[in-house]
């Protein structure tokens, strides 16, 4: 690391890029899919494909209180999710001392849907923040998102021409194209890429740093959310007393909290004399990711609290928690999220693509031959073969039985074994084959699921489309365009000429 | 809401568009000829206002964080579908953002009468 300022960061960009780009490429995938986290789970139960909205709110409402009513009388709290425009379903759920159930209800009819077992997107989600690798896995992604900062910093740095190169793309040019496509994605997110791997970090502060909490909470770790968030609850009286209908609490509710922004009710000792009633505000119209709720009197119907102000502190932290989610703005947003996010995954799969590509050719001159060899093998499994995976998972939901006890822990289990596979395929065949297999792979998943949605009980993507059911049908639109994606790479690597080198050692063995 | 956004996302492209053609390397590459100082002028403060008038489109029915949030995203979603569809098809390119005007105008126009009606 010697030489001026500008070579140090030239250094910090490729090593520090390099070790963290393998694994930063999976995060940043799996982050990008998990904006469409309720979507895939959707699609992922297609127990639920047909299930119909309700004709109003408060029909639905009545159907939950029926529900409820009918199935949890004595329970000390009913909770009552709303169907959205990203939720099909009516969400049930209650208490009964420590335990807690769940049920999904047909909006509706009101009649019990039974999903199968599994973590849907989240699974997404839980990969993109820890790995599936608890609290170490959370400092290993915070690690790596600690070197994506400092790599797009120090590409700032080194990248001389942002303004000048700022609409450059020159296709058909070997390394220099790989390195146009490298900076335009680059350049051209670099507000969503720098926020996004901010709040990545801050909003993981309290599990990352313990000390912040400690140092004021002692060994306390709900203490933070204690000071913030108010307990409205209030124990149960023992003395019976009719409940009113959960609908009434909406119109007093909305002319505090705004028209049309409830997103579920929260019912604590129904059916005593001390019952509440919480309307809580749906978190999808603005960024900041605050509840806000007001508490009624469930048999007098008075107003008893609310809580539409926040701790400032707390409040610019929610609002780090939100910008980087995205469950706010409707699809306009989450599709942008959705497209800055593969730019991202772009961005990383090049910069590893421009490693190897600038440094194979010289191969021969520095005698690194091997590592170099290593890191193009590594590069196979770590982009395509994670694509790989992920659409290899979206089968394995399929393909297992819906009955299957621990079900939704296989489907995990099989995407990181396709993960592994492809590392392996990646490492053992040469690079141009395993680049070529492993994209074809993906295309055929990505293009036969469609038929695979329709022949294991999913909405056809016909009939999802002519019903509107853009939830359903978008999971498979997408894979469709990931599949023309993937074959349009297949047939451009499959045209590209043959290494210079192969092609003089063939000649070279030829006899003359 | 959502035909503002579209609209949004036309002039963002316009915009970008615009400022691509201002540069020398790349008016020549769509037409043989870099721009004379006063058109490459022209088109820096055309891009300019369009990037604006994107921004302004994204205000309606939005809060003003979610519309900032929303109008980078307009910003490098129209910026990647320019740069990665340049050198394939450079006169569709602009001949596309061009066009998006008419739509993305009269929206903008209704949006508008509008506001100054009601």
């Amino acid at each position: 690391m010697k030489g001026s300022f500008t070579q140090s960061m030239a250094w910090l960009h490729t090593w520090g890029g390099l070790v963290a780009s393998w694994l930063l490429f999976a995060i940043v995938f799996a982050g990008t899919l998990s904006v469409f986290e309720f979507e895939i789970t959707r699609w992922m139960q297609p127990e639920t494909h047909r299930a119909q909205p309700a004709a109003s709110r408060e029909a639905a409402i009545q159907t939950a209180e029926r529900y409820l009513r009918e199935h949890a009388p004595a329970a000390g709290s009913w909770m009552i999710g709303l169907p959205g425009a990203r939720e099909a379903l009516l969400e049930v759920s209650w208490r009964d001392g420590r335990q807690q159930t769940q049920h999904l209800l047909d909006p509706a009819s009101g009649v019990q849907v039974h999903p199968r077992a599994t973590e849907g997107g989240h699974h997404f989600v839980h990969f993109h923040v820890e790995l599936h690798g608890g609290r170490i896995g959370l400092f290993v992604v915070a690690a790596a998102t600690l070197f994506m900062l400092a790599a797009i910093i120090s590409g700032i740095v080194i990248h001389k021409r942002i303004f000048k190169d700022f609409f450059t793309f020159r296709p058909g040019k070997g390394q220099r194209s790989w390195l146009d496509a490298h900076n335009a994605s680059g350049v051209l997110t670099l507000p969503f890429l720098l926020m996004i791997a901010y709040t990545g970090v801050t909003i993981s502060v309290m599990q990352l740093v313990p000390a912040t909490v400690q140092a004021r909470y002692a060994d306390n770790p709900r203490g933070p959310r204690a000071d913030v968030v108010r307990d409205f609850s209030r124990p149960a009286a023992r003395q019976a007393a009719p409940l009113l209908p959960l609908e009434s609490f909406i119109a007093p509710g909305e002319a505090l909290l705004g028209a049309g922004s409830t997103g579920g009710l929260l019912v604590r000792n129904p059916g005593d004399v001390a019952a509440q009633v919480e309307v809580i505000r749906r978190l999808d119209d603005r960024i900041a990711a605050v509840g806000d709720r007001a508490v009624f009197d469930g048999v007098s119907g008075t107003l008893l609290d609310q809580q539409t102000e926040w701790n400032s502190a707390a409040y610019f932290y929610r609002s780090l928690v939100g910008i980087h989610l995205a469950r706010f703005g409707g699809y306009a947003l989450y599709w942008l999220y959705f497209i800055s996010g593969l730019a991202g995954s772009a961005l990383i799969a090049t910069g590893l693509l421009l490693f190897t590509e600038k440094r194979l050719k010289a191969r021969d001159v520095t005698g690194e031959g091997r590592f170099h060899r290593f890191v193009a093998r590594l590069n196979v499994g770590a982009t395509a073969g994670l694509m790989l995976a992920c659409i290899a998972y979206f089968w394995a939901n399929r393909l297992i039985p819906a009955a299957r006890a621990e079900r939704e822990t296989l489907e995990i289990a099989l995407f990181f074994a396709s993960w592994a596979a492809a590392l392996l395929h990646g490492l053992l065949r040469p690079p141009r084959h395993a680049w070529r297999e492993q994209l074809a792979a993906t295309a055929a998943l990505c293009l036969l699921l469609p038929l695979l949605n329709t022949l294991t009980g999913g909405l056809p993507l016909p009939q999802a489309i002519a019903e509107e059911q853009w939830t359903i049908a978008g999971v498979d639109l997408v894979a469709l365009a990931f599949g023309f994606a993937a074959v349009c790479a297949v047939w451009m690597l499959s045209r590209e000429r043959k290494p210079r080198t192969l092609r003089r050692r063939r000649a070279a063995a030829e006899p003359t | 809401m959502i035909l503002a956004t579209f609209a949004a996302l036309a002039f963002a492209y316009v915009g970008m568009t615009a400022l691509c053609l201002a540069m020398s390397r790349h008016h020549r590459e769509w037409c043989g000829a870099a721009p004379s100082p006063r058109r490459s002028r022209a088109l820096r403060i055309a891009g300019a206002m369009a990037l604006a008038l994107s921004l302004l489109l994204c205000f309606e029915q939005r809060v003003w964080s979610i519309a900032i949030v929303c109008w980078f995203g307009l910003l490098s979603a129209a910026a990647l579908l320019l740069v990665f569809a340049w050198p394939y098809a450079m006169k569709a390119a602009v001949r596309g953002a061009l066009l998006s005007m008419l739509p993305g105008g009269a929206i903008a126009a209704r949006l508008l009468f509008d506001s100054l009606r009601g």
